[in-house]
């Protein structure tokens, strides 16, 4: 398989010149599940908001063929597509519709088209029949999906998800779950959920204080209960 | 938290309901301005006024009782108002009522006019609100040419007020359940300031993160949409009568009666 994501000695600083990131480098396949886990302020979220060029980095960052840079970021953008730790901050739209059109339509799909694709990903995720929701009238797990609706709307080959399974209840989580184990895009799943980890992706990277400390199958690393301890997951 | 204090009637089904948005946005804005043009001192005039926004209610199912909480809940806004006209003016007049005859100061039916066209004007609003989901009347607006960063700002503050309301109610009841109740007025208000400042923070970076949730699905500063509206020959017949109604309540009630 070849790369979709490759990142090369990736270094990503804050404002106050706190290091987020101290020469992280990975690479993802086309339709591979991959796993980033760490502890807290070990750098995932800052991963990925830099992989969608929301964050100012060194170092190189390839989607798709398509070097990351300011001018090109609208076009990897439309290549990968990312779900927030909190849900409300990606349901910004009147209704669930809007919602998931509103990514198709800044594509430059025509109002008939977005809506179709839009209705697509919604019936995808599980909520046909709820288009003409509002954000707050949708329950906790809804509002995953609908998350992940917004991004699958609008037909990209990677799925940054960011803690996709915080604050949700053992049904949900399985239904999540069961969504994204059937999905074919490539993902880079940011989370602390280690059974989540096991259930749907073949390969983890740990990260710690901005740097790869192992990466390889998730079964390895997972079993390695010292390795594991070691970084604060277990 | 479950919200649905604004259009909690609006996804129902009449003939209110089926109309298009803009149809009722353009009735009520009509409505609005034919209201405020009549004269500070008309009292009696207005009486005509009543029959659209109860008749939309009725016809809507938007229950009174909802209505009239919603009027109560703001009437405190437009009370001083009321309360300054009422010693503003001191010249008396003497009017009837069919049998009964009573003096009232000028200032009295400034009080009164104010106080009607409140409600009258709130009334309306709710049974807008009350049989169209906020969705529509946002792309009305957009489809009447209002401005569309407005509109979006308008849609972002409907979607965001829950989410503030939420983190303002949470904050409230830890604050209580740290014994917040039995504190000093002192220490309250201090507390007061300090989540006052600390709703502040979270909604900047509440707008921070939308903002950066817009641009990672491409939005470029143009607010795009789905059209979902249709004008049909209800909406045109309900304008003209709007329009009719409108016409006489203004012109020809006063001069008749």
């Amino acid at each position: 398989m070849s790369d979709l994501l490759t990142i090369c000695d990736l270094h990503v600083s804050y404002h106050d010149g706190t290091a987020a990131l101290r020469g992280l480098s990975l690479a993802v396949a086309a339709g591979e599940k991959v796993a980033l886990i760490g502890p807290n302020g070990a750098g995932k979220t800052s991963l990925l908001l830099t992989i969608m060029g929301a964050l100012p980095f060194a170092g190189s960052i390839t989607v798709d063929g398509i070097d990351l840079t300011r001018g090109s970021a609208p076009r990897t953008r439309s290549r990968c597509g990312m779900t927030f730790q909190d849900s409300d901050d990606q349901l910004f739209m009147p209704t669930l519709l809007d919602d998931v059109a509103f990514g198709p339509l800044n594509q430059g799909l025509d109002p008939t088209a977005a809506r179709k694709q839009a209705l697509q990903a919604i019936v995808a995720v599980g909520l046909a029949g709820l288009d003409s929701r509002s954000g707050h009238h949708l329950s906790g797990g809804q509002k995953r999906r609908a998350a992940l609706a917004t991004v699958l709307s609008m037909q990209v080959k990677l799925l940054l998800l960011d803690e996709p399974g915080s604050s949700l209840d053992a049904r949900s989580l399985r239904h999540l779950a069961d969504l994204l184990a059937a999905r074919s895009e490539a993902m880079l799943l940011a989370t602390h959920d280690l059974p989540l980890v096991r259930r749907l992706c073949s390969r983890a990277i740990l990260i710690d204080d901005g740097r790869t400390i192992a990466d390889g199958s998730a079964s390895a690393i997972l079993d390695d209960h010292d390795l594991l301890m070691r970084h604060g997951l277990a | 938290m479950h919200h649905s204090h604004i259009d909690r009637f609006a996804q129902g089904h009449s003939v209110i309901h089926a109309l298009d948005a803009r149809t009722k946005l353009l009735a009520v804005l009509a409505y609005a301005a034919v209201l405020i043009s009549y004269d500070r001192h008309a009292l009696w005039t207005l009486a005509p006024m009543c029959v659209m926004p109860l008749g939309m209610l009725w016809l809507g199912r938007v229950p009174l009782w909802f209505a009239l909480r919603r009027v109560a809940a703001l009437s405190p806004m437009i009370l001083i108002a009321c309360l300054l006209s009422i010693f503003a003016e001191s010249q008396r007049y003497r009017l009837g009522l069919g049998p009964w005859q009573f003096t009232l100061s000028s200032g009295q039916i400034v009080a009164i006019n104010i106080a009607a066209k409140f409600v009258l004007a709130l009334l309306a609003l709710t049974a807008l609100t009350g049989t169209t989901p906020f969705s529509q009347l946002l792309q009305a607006m957009r489809r009447l040419c209002m401005p569309r960063l407005l509109v979006m700002q308008l849609g972002l503050v409907y979607r965001y007020l829950f989410v503030l309301i939420d983190q303002a109610m949470r904050l409230r009841r830890c604050r209580d359940l740290r014994a917040g109740q039995s504190a000093p007025l002192g220490r309250k208000l201090a507390a007061a300031g300090s989540m006052a400042g600390s709703l502040l923070v979270r909604t900047i970076d509440r707008g921070q993160r939308v903002d950066m949730a817009m641009r990672a699905r491409l939005f470029d500063g143009a607010p795009r949409s789905l059209a979902t509206l249709r004008f049909t020959w209800a909406d045109a017949a309900a304008l003209a009568a709007a329009a009719i109604y409108l016409v006489f309540c203004r012109l020809i009630y006063p001069r008749v009666f």
